[in-house]
């Protein structure tokens, strides 16, 4: 019994998905906000990515600029690890970024930021995704109406 | 405005051709210019256009940096996902099973401990996932076979009355041994919750339809090899088993309890099976 029970832990393991393993915005998705009326969480995983080629969706969507400050230094740190990145400043502010990070185990890292503060817009949201979706997927998912 | 960049330009260049020597390879230094305009566009790009250079009044410089132009009022943040799914009918075809059959509660004496399950779960069939929450029901038709047997019998099958039983082997007979072979097709009811992709967990129930049973002695008498068969034997038409399964991309581990007897009551041995092994394409 003890056997078959390590056998299913190990098999889930391996289904883990990667998260924000070694990242910056992990920091971000580690639960600090959840209870806060000011941010919204959403964490996806499975079948309903499946479809999109992806294995996980976390978003963060804030509010207020309490946190902001913090959302982007965490992900301007990250940025330096992407391997492609489409970025845009807003009076020195970043804007939105759409960040690529270095596949790993064939599973490919984003990480998009998008402040629609600066325009005077509602809300700043951070969104991480992994999954087998290329980069030019993810951008079509993003931009698709 | 442009008029004010001009001699914005101009004044910042002029001092510049002091230093020309000094500068790097990638800069461009244009000494005493007839005309500079520069220009802003609203993409953010710059353009820089030069007329003249140290009297030489044909010399022509232009220059626009280049600037993707980024439409970044269209991002789309209401992802198809994030909105609630319907659920979606999707067709199976094939999937096989294969294992072993353990008895519990065979007569005792007559060795049938153990066999063999074999089927297609799906000829034809169907699965409904309830809106990507993970949750799927399937069902189909399928094909089930298992082989019952035993190494060592000192039992053999008679049958009294349409009624399969069990009767000593004769005096001296030895090697004995038994086997019945069950057919059925079968209609699986399945309830199935993936974890990802590739990883999800079944329970359910399969009905069956059995529709052929057939039963088999074996011995050696005076050196004689003897095979008895019984055929057409009374199983009972109608039958369950209690279905689960775990699951990892298309191979599964399944078991199954079959509480019910083969045969109907009072037309043969009354014992439970309960099989376990891998099923294959059935996730």
């Amino acid at each position: 019994m003890k056997q078959i029970l390590m056998m299913i832990v190990a098999l889930l393991c391996t289904t883990a998905a990667m998260g924000q393993k070694g990242m910056e915005i992990a920091k971000l998705f580690d639960g600090r906000y959840r209870g806060n009326k000011a941010v919204t969480e959403t964490h996806i995983k499975g079948a309903r990515l499946e479809k999109y080629e992806l294995d996980e969706y976390h978003s963060l969507t804030f509010k207020d600029d309490a946190h902001t400050n913090f959302v982007e230094s965490c992900v301007l740190e990250d940025a330096k690890k992407a391997v492609s990145k489409e970025v845009s400043y807003v009076g020195g502010k970043l804007y939105f970024g759409f960040y690529v990070f270095p596949e790993e185990k064939y599973v490919n890292r984003y990480i998009f930021y998008l402040n629609n503060k600066l325009k005077n817009k509602n809300g700043l949201t951070v969104i991480y995704m992994e999954g087998e979706a290329c980069p030019s997927d993810v951008k079509k998912l993003l931009k698709n109406k | 405005m442009k008029a004010f960049l001009t001699i914005l330009a101009a004044m910042l260049v002029m001092p510049l051709a002091a230093q020309e020597n000094k500068v790097a390879s990638d800069t461009i230094v244009v000494t005493s210019p007839d005309n500079v305009v520069i220009t802003k566009g609203k993409n953010g790009a710059i353009g820089v256009s030069v007329k003249g250079k140290g009297g030489n009044s044909r010399y022509r410089f232009k220059y626009n940096t280049e600037v993707e132009e980024k439409d970044t009022a269209d991002w789309n943040l209401d992802l198809p996902f994030l909105k609630k799914r319907k659920g979606e009918w999707h067709p199976m075809y094939g999937g096989l099973n294969s294992g072993a059959a353990i008895c519990n509660g065979e007569p005792e004496g007559s060795g049938l401990h153990y066999g063999v399950d074999f089927g297609i779960t799906h000829f034809v069939g169907t699965r409904y996932n309830f809106g990507g929450s993970g949750l799927e029901f399937s069902t189909g038709l399928g094909f089930g076979f298992k082989y019952l047997m035993s190494e060592k019998s000192e039992l053999r099958f008679n049958r009294v009355n349409g009624a399969l039983t069990f009767e000593p082997l004769p005096e001296g007979a030895t090697d004995g041994k038994l086997s019945i072979v069950h057919w059925n097709f079968t209609m699986p009811l399945q309830l199935t919750q993936r974890f990802g992709k590739e990883f999800g967990i079944s329970a359910g129930v399969q009905l069956r339809y059995n529709f052929y049973t057939k039963a088999e002695s074996e011995y050696k008498l005076n050196g004689v090899e003897y095979t008895e068969t019984v055929k057409h034997l009374k199983q009972r038409p109608f039958s369950y088993e209690f279905m689960g399964a775990i699951g990892w991309k298309d191979i599964s581990v399944y078991c199954r309890y079959n509480p019910q007897g083969m045969f109907r009551n009072g037309f043969g041995p009354q014992f439970s099976t309960f099989s376990v092994g891998l099923s294959f394409f059935n996730f």
